[in-house]
């Protein structure tokens, strides 16, 4: 079995008529930045608090960072948690909070204050490190609620819409803070911005109906590491190119005035471009752009056109 | 049990817990509730103790005139001398129906001996007030989640539990000092070291009986995710459990019936306990101590069990 941060297993869950999570099966291997993809009512927000232990699951298992399910002693301090539209306390100061949830993760005093300054340094708020919680805008408070997720550098971290109300260059700036953790540990982030997860990203887990419809590496995913897509002008005969194309040893469709080609299986992105470039250049082809694999937006648009079947009510 | 139980566990379940109770003390101490409700320990420490010695001042300025003496400005320095008489011994005997308790009672400077009654009587409403939504405030919130993550539910109910018994602590270390400063400004005999020594006691026995209220408040605060729902609940136990003491006591339709019954039930209430604090012997007071802190304590387990059964 492949070394995973998470692993889970015909996960139920159940409000009342309403079914969250329909045998949930997903892996999250380690050290990935995976982004869990859902419309409203997926499921993604319920399978995060049972991964951490906050919600109760009806059936199925959960083995985080492979040591069984959640377990605040046998998981202690490796495990950090942006929960969904949760306050934080709001009368004492960012930096006492901060400090006061480095302790609970199993931080000394003097170390809990030192990561909690260097984390405020992180998002951007060093200098509200003595203001109360209840002082600070929305787009603050987010920040430090990510930053709460990450201090004490636990190995799994779960975030539930981070960039959620923040403005457009604080995505960028939370993009980067996410970035800077690749490999050091595992994220797993839900979001709406799929643009956001993209840049973020590479690992993907598409969730449907309290199940997961699809997962994978990003490149895998959205096809980045053996698929290329040309856009060409209007006008042209693009299916005339397919022939030389296949000739090249390349697999292309047609779809309106773009250019889907494909490799062989293993061969990188740049290998395609050396070998499919070349083709279009000689027979003139005007092209507009050169894309490797489809969006993410356009990846979980095409899942979506055939979800799986609701689970029966009841 | 957990494969990571054990002492480690243990050890780290006791430090999460004193980490919380701490944040938990820094956290309320800083909310305008909080600070509004310590007011009012003070405030009615204050009001009460004014009253007393006004009374005193009354009732010495009475006697004075009966007495055809001159009667004092400064109130207490003629109460001191009754309290010692062994006339008024009788007669708190009598009233007591325990002679050792009486010379117990009249032993305590008369003003801590006043706040001992008040602290004892408003312990529970002050601690109904101030704590009974202490756990479902942050379920309903999703302050909670922060901790859960990171220490077990017990460790981290457990600290409410203790940071709001060291928030009523203060609160009624607030009203002791508030008793105190009265005593030591306006009224004359006054023994600064008795009256410390004395109020210390008070408070430690109001805290106890502050302690089993906690446990029943914040056992119903884990019951319940709504804030409101655990304030009717907390002040409805003071209602249902004081009631019920009281019915079991007194009502006739119960003593002429099933009296023994009710008596074998009456150690369960916390208010049966209570005038077990005053007696003289600590073996005697031992027993209604443990018997509080066993109530308060089994009260919370039991509200608990019900916490980690359930979403956080």
């Amino acid at each position: 079995m492949a070394d995973l941060a998470l692993r889970i297993r015909g996960l139920r869950r159940r409000y009342g008529a309403t079914v969250a999570l329909d045998g949930l099966d997903l892996d999250v291997p380690r050290g990935v930045i995976c982004g869990l993809v859902g419309p409203n009512g997926a499921g993604k927000t319920t399978t995060m608090g049972i991964v951490a232990g906050l919600i109760r699951p009806d059936a199925g298992t959960v083995d985080v960072l492979g040591e069984g399910p959640f377990d605040p002693t046998r998981h202690a301090g490796r495990v950090g948690l942006l929960p969904q539209d949760c306050a934080m306390p709001a009368s004492l100061p960012v930096g006492e909070v901060l400090a006061y949830y480095g302790r609970l993760q199993g931080l000394s005093t003097s170390m809990a204050r030192r990561a909690a300054d260097r984390l405020l340094d992180e998002v951007d708020l060093a200098d509200r490190a003595g203001q109360r919680i209840g002082q600070l805008s929305h787009g603050m408070r987010r920040r430090v609620a990510v930053a709460q997720a990450l201090i004490g550098d636990p190995e799994l971290v779960l975030l539930d819409e981070p960039t959620s109300g923040l403005d457009p260059h604080l995505v960028v700036r939370m993009r980067a803070l996410l970035r800077t953790r690749r490999g050091r540990c595992t994220i797993v982030v839900s979001s709406h911005i799929l643009a956001e997860l993209e840049a973020t990203c590479d690992h993907v887990i598409f969730m449907e109906r309290g199940r997961c419809t699809a997962a994978g590496s990003m490149a895998e995913l959205t096809g980045r590491s053996r698929q290329v897509i040309v856009e060409l002008e209007p006008g042209l005969d693009a299916p005339a190119l397919v022939p030389s194309l296949q000739g090249a040893g390349l697999r292309a469709q047609v779809d309106g005035t773009r250019l889907v080609v494909t490799g062989p299986t293993g061969e990188g992105t740049a290998a395609l471009n050396a070998r499919l470039l070349p083709v279009l250049l000689a027979a003139g082809a005007p092209i507009v752009e050169v894309q490797a694999g489809r969006s993410l937006e356009a990846t979980w648009m095409a899942s979506r056109a055939d979800p799986p079947p609701g689970p029966k009510p009841g | 049990m957990s494969p990571g139980a054990g002492p480690a566990a243990a050890m780290s379940g006791v430090r999460d817990a004193l980490v919380v109770a701490g944040f938990e003390l820094r956290s309320a101490l800083r909310t305008r509730k909080a600070l509004l409700l310590l007011l009012l320990y003070v405030a009615g420490a204050v009001a009460a103790d004014a009253g007393f010695v006004h009374i005193l001042q009354a009732f010495e300025r009475t006697a004075a005139d009966t007495l055809s003496v001159a009667a004092t400005d400064t109130p207490g320095a003629m109460t001191g001398r009754l309290m010692a008489s062994p006339q008024v011994l009788d007669m708190v005997g009598e009233l007591v129906g325990d002679r050792a308790l009486a010379t117990q009672l009249l032993a305590i400077p008369p003003l801590a001996l006043f706040y001992g009654w008040v602290a004892l009587s408003f312990v529970p409403v002050l601690v109904a007030l101030t704590s009974s939504d202490a756990i479902a405030a942050d379920v309903e919130s999703g302050a909670a989640r922060y901790a859960l993550v990171r220490t077990g539910r017990g460790a981290w109910a457990a600290g409410k539990l203790l940071g709001q018994a060291l928030l009523m602590v203060v609160g009624l270390g607030a009203g002791a000092v508030a008793t105190f400063i009265i005593g030591l400004g306006w009224t004359r005999g006054f023994d600064p070291v008795a009256n410390l020594v004395w109020l210390a006691r008070m408070c430690g026995r109001a805290s106890l009986v502050g302690y089993a209220w906690l446990g029943v408040v914040l056992g119903l605060s884990q019951l319940t995710r709504h804030t409101n729902r655990a304030r009717l609940l907390g002040v409805m136990s003071l209602v249902a459990l004081g009631g019920g003491r009281a019915f079991l006591s007194h009502a006739s339709v119960i003593r002429d019936r099933a009296a023994a019954v009710a008596d074998s039930l009456l150690p369960l209430f916390i208010g049966s306990h209570v005038i077990d604090l005053w007696q003289p012997d600590w073996r005697l007071r031992l027993p209604a101590m443990v018997m509080l802190v066993a109530l308060g304590t089994a009260a919370f387990v039991a509200g608990h069990r019900f916490f980690c059964r359930r979403d956080a």
